[in-house]
């Protein structure tokens, strides 16, 4: 058993207070970590309150139950963010970008507590694969909302549709990285290839003049 | 190898293709349109993906969340957005008849339970459905232009409708039959809202 609440105390409590002396941007992006990792926290207790109500194991849990549990607890915040303060369309990126590391980062301090830092090499590609799957989903909300989706109607297909799409994307990653041998390796490499390819196409695309309207 | 998982994967490959053209389309363009195809092909091949994949790592289909059946609906409602921004700049009003094509449509997704026993499943789905169903057909009763595209996506939904009944009547998933023969038409069909768009869009 790990304590997860202190874990979220010792790790946000430096950031709540790093707030009070930032401003702008910045705020916002750390505003969005904290609440990242308190998304990560309220989505441990509903995965539990699932596992038990279905009487389901940790391997069904996590291939079927926890993408959509997280991801919906992931959107939340965002909805409020775009609900509440209608932000401009070039900060919701940023905003569901800090979610996610906020996220993953949380996600990754309760692994290392329950499983041990001894080995590397693993931690290496599990943070790295981890960490690459939530800020996609991170992103594909973020710039989905902002740029694709932003009318009326349209915003609230989008917006479902764009909650379905990530959460068969993590379900996808944890089915495979709950396999073993080559579906393993083959998750842990395809949040991660993912995410290069699209860091090469954005350095790619304004050099080929590129831009979509 | 059963017949079922070399129809998925078929399915997989031939709607991850059209997405790589679909994302090749909208930057080539700048319309978001073929964005949205895309966002459609990949979550009608992902859907797919997860269903195969749990079944080739656990030996069976998933039986606690509908995670497939999510991406499946996140598909239709990236369809149903398709329409919506083709159907933008043209102000749509009511009209009984696309409503009774709707209404007709809602009422054979959940009188058949076409999505599983969940009512909120087959209930979204029923909505998704009626209201591109409705799109549709008004927009092929006022003229308004792409009216190949409104038949095609009428299409798309009767092929999904007739695939969940021709299933009611099949047994054996392991070779070739009625049903997979249905699903290859729909992959197609799905496939070909592509060049139907590139055509539309050249047009304009």
């Amino acid at each position: 058993m790990i304590y997860i609440e202190n874990i979220f105390v010792c790790l946000a409590i430096p950031l709540a207070l790093c707030i009070l002396f930032i401003g702008g941007r910045t705020r916002t992006f750390m505003l969005f970590m904290i609440a990242g990792m308190s998304v990560c926290l309220l989505s441990a207790y509903v995965n539990s309150f699932f596992m038990g109500y279905y009487g389901v194991s940790a391997t069904v849990a996590v291939v079927e139950i926890t993408p959509v549990c997280e991801e919906v607890m992931k959107l939340l915040p965002l909805l409020f963010y775009v609900l509440i303060f209608e932000p401009k369309a070039r900060t919701l990126p940023e905003a569901a970008v800090a979610l996610s590391v906020g996220f993953a980062t949380f996600e990754n301090a309760c692994y290392l507590t329950e499983n041990g830092a001894e080995n590397l090499m693993f931690l290496l590609i599990r943070g790295l694969s981890a960490g690459a799957l939530h800020i996609l989903c991170g992103i594909l909300i973020g710039f989905g909302l902002s740029y694709v989706f932003r009318r009326r109607w349209l915003a609230f297909t989008g917006t479902v549709g764009l909650l379905g799409a990530c959460i068969v994307f993590h379900a996808t990653y944890n089915l495979l990285i709950s396999g073993e041998g080559a579906w393993r390796t083959a998750g842990y490499l395809f949040p991660s290839v993912l995410i290069a390819l699209l860091f090469v196409g954005r350095l790619l695309l304004p050099k080929l003049k590129i831009m979509l309207a | 190898m059963n017949f079922e998982l070399i129809d998925n994967c078929f399915q997989v490959a031939v709607l991850f293709c059209a997405a790589l053209a679909a994302i090749a389309a909208a930057l080539r363009h700048k319309d978001r349109r073929f964005l949205i195809l895309a966002l459609f092909f990949v979550c009608v091949s992902m859907g797919t993906l997860y269903w195969v994949l749990h079944i080739f790592i656990f030996g069976d289909v998933p039986q606690v969340f509908y995670v497939s059946e999510c991406s499946w609906l996140a598909g239709y409602l990236f369809l149903l957005s398709f329409q919506m921004v083709r159907t933008d700049r043209v102000r749509p009003f009511f009209a009984l008849p696309p409503l009774f094509c709707a209404l007709f449509t809602a009422a054979a997704v959940l009188a058949m339970r076409m999505f599983g026993p969940s009512y909120f499943v087959s209930g979204a789905f029923a909505g998704v459905f009626a209201v591109i169903v409705y799109l549709a057909v008004w927009r092929l009763r006022r003229g308004s232009g792409g009216g190949l595209i409104d038949c095609w996506l009428l299409l798309c939904v009767g092929l999904q409708l007739l695939l969940f009944v021709v299933s009611c009547f099949m047994e054996d998933y392991t070779r070739f039959n009625l049903y997979f023969a249905v699903d290859i038409t729909l992959t197609f069909s799905f496939a070909a809202l592509l060049p139907l768009a590139l055509r539309e869009v050249a047009g304009e």
